[in-house]
C-alpha cells in the first residue's frame, strides 16, 4: 500500500468509530456540539500520531512480553501533554470535556493502532505517522458528523450559532445519552449500506 | 534471568524518559495554566469589583506574604500608572464549605464592591445572597472598623450563607493594614 493509501484507509474504508466500532465512550458523550466534538478529534489526533511515531521508532527496542505497558506508558505521556496543553491554551475546551481527555489512554483506537499497525517491523515510520493522522481525522469528522446531527435538531445551533428558524422546537432527546445511542445507530447503518461490511 | 532483567531495564528507561519529558512540559505550561485558571474564574469577580482602572490587574498580580503559611494574590488597579485600589480574596465558612469572597478596596482601605467568587452552598437558597444584589451593596462604604455583625442585614433562609460572606469580608478586612504595608 502507499503512503497516500495509509493516510485515506482511517478517513472512510476504515473509519475508526464506525467500521471498528472503537472508541466509542468519547463518540457518545463528546458529540453533543460540534465545538466539543471537534476538539476532542483533534485531542485524539495528536495522541494517535504522537504514539505512532515513538512506537515506531521504539518497535526494536520494546520486547514482546511487557509491549502493551511500554505502549501504555507512551500514550499516557501524550495524553498528559494535551491535558497540559488543553489547560495552558483551551482552558474553556478543558473544562467542557473534564473527565474524557484523561481517559484518551485507555481509547481502543490509540492502542489498537500501536498495537496492529505502528508496532509492525514491514511498517516504516512514515506510514505509521500517515496512519496515526488518518486515523485521528477519521476520528474527528465521525464526531463532527454526529455532534452536527445532534446539535443542529437537538438544539438549533451550530458551533455555538443559531441556525434554525425562530419557532422550531429543539429535540432535546438527542442532547441527551440515549440520543447519543440513537444518532450513532442511525449513523452505522447508513455506513453499512454505503460501504462494504467488514468482515470482523 | 538475564530475559527478566533486560525486560524492567527497557520498562524502566521508557517510563523513566516519559517522566523527564512530561517534567519539562509541565515547568513549560505551568504558568500559562495558572493565569488560564484566574482569568476564566476570577478574574470576571475582579473586574466587578475593582474601579476603573487602565491596567491589566490579573497579569500585574502581587503575592503577598501575610505569614509563613498565608499567601494573598492581590489585584492592583491603575489609572495612568497610579494604584487607584487593590482587589483580593477573603475567606468565610458556609454551609457546604469554604466562601471565597472577592473584596474591591480603595487605598484607604474603604470597599468599592464585594463578589463571591467561589461557594459549595445548597443551590436556590444557599445562593440566594451570593447573587442579591441588594445584599453584596450593603457592604459598599464600610471600611475595617465597622459593624459587621450589626449592621449587615442577612437574606432570610440563607443566613448560614449570608453570615458566611460577611465572615469572608471582615476577615480580608483585617488583612488589609497588613497588605497595605508590603505595596
Amino acid at each position: 500500500m502507499g503512503l497516500a493509501k495509509e493516510f485515506t484507509k482511517g478517513l472512510w474504508s476504515d473509519i475508526p468509530p464506525f467500521r471498528f466500532v472503537l472508541g466509542i465512550c468519547p463518540t457518545l458523550a463528546c458529540s453533543t456540539t460540534v465545538k466539543d466534538g471537534f476538539g476532542m478529534g483533534l485531542c485524539l489526533t495528536f495522541v494517535v500520531a504522537g504514539s505512532n511515531i515513538i512506537i515506531s521508532l521504539l518497535k526494536k527496542v520494546i520486547p514482546d512480553q511487557v509491549r502493551i505497558a511500554c505502549f501504555i506508558a507512551v500514550i499516557a505521556t501524550f495524553v498528559v501533554i494535551v491535558e497540559l496543553a488543553t489547560q495552558a491554551f483551551a482552558y474553556e475546551l478543558y473544562l467542557s470535556l473534564g473527565i474524557f481527555i484523561p481517559l484518551i489512554v485507555v481509547n481502543c483506537i490509540v492502542l489498537g493502532r500501536a498495537e496492529a499497525f505502528a508496532s509492525k517491523a514491514r511498517n516504516p515510520l512514515h506510514y505509521s505517522i500517515a496512519d496515526g493522522l488518518g486515523m485521528g481525522f477519521g476520528f474527528t469528522i465521525s464526531l463532527v458528523a454526529m455532534a452536527a446531527f445532534r446539535e443542529i435538531f437537538g438544539k438549533g445551533t451550530f458551533w455555538g450559532y443559531h441556525i434554525m428558524w425562530s419557532g422550531f422546537e429543539p429535540f432535546t432527546f438527542l442532547q441527551k445519552p440515549p440520543g447519543a445511542f440513537a444518532v450513532f445507530g442511525l449513523m452505522l447503518g447508513i455506513m453499512n449500506l454505503f460501504g462494504e461490511k467488514k468482515e470482523m | 534471568m538475564r530475559e527478566i532483567l533486560r525486560l524492567a531495564v527497557v520498562l524502566a528507561s521508557i517510563c523513566i524518559g516519559c517522566a523527564f519529558f512530561l517534567t519539562f512540559v509541565r515547568g513549560a505550561t505551568k504558568d500559562r495554566i495558572e493565569y488560564q485558571k484566574i482569568k476564566l474564574l476570577v478574574a470576571p469577580a475582579v473586574k466587578a469589583v475593582l474601579p476603573s482602572y487602565d491596567n491589566d490587574p490579573i497579569f500585574e498580580r502581587i503575592k503577598v506574604k501575610i505569614s509563613e503559611e498565608k499567601i494573598v494574590t492581590v489585584f492592583p488597579a491603575k489609572k495612568g500608572g497610579k494604584l487607584i485600589g487593590i482587589g483580593y480574596a477573603g475567606i468565610g465558612t458556609g454551609h457546604g464549605g469554604p466562601v471565597e469572597v472577592m473584596l474591591g478596596l480603595t487605598l484607604e482601605g474603604k470597599i468599592l464592591g464585594i463578589n463571591v467568587v467561589s461557594h459549595a452552598e445548597t443551590p436556590g437558597i444557599g445562593t440566594l445572597p451570593v447573587e442579591s444584589k441588594e445584599f453584596l451593596g450593603q457592604f459598599k462604604g464600610k471600611t475595617l472598623d465597622s459593624d459587621f455583625g450589626g449592621e449587615v442585614q442577612a437574606v432570610s433562609g440563607a443566613t448560614e450563607t449570608s453570615t458566611a460572606i460577611t465572615e469572608g469580608v471582615s476577615e480580608g478586612m483585617k488583612l488589609f493594614p497588613k497588605i497595605k504595608e508590603k505595596i
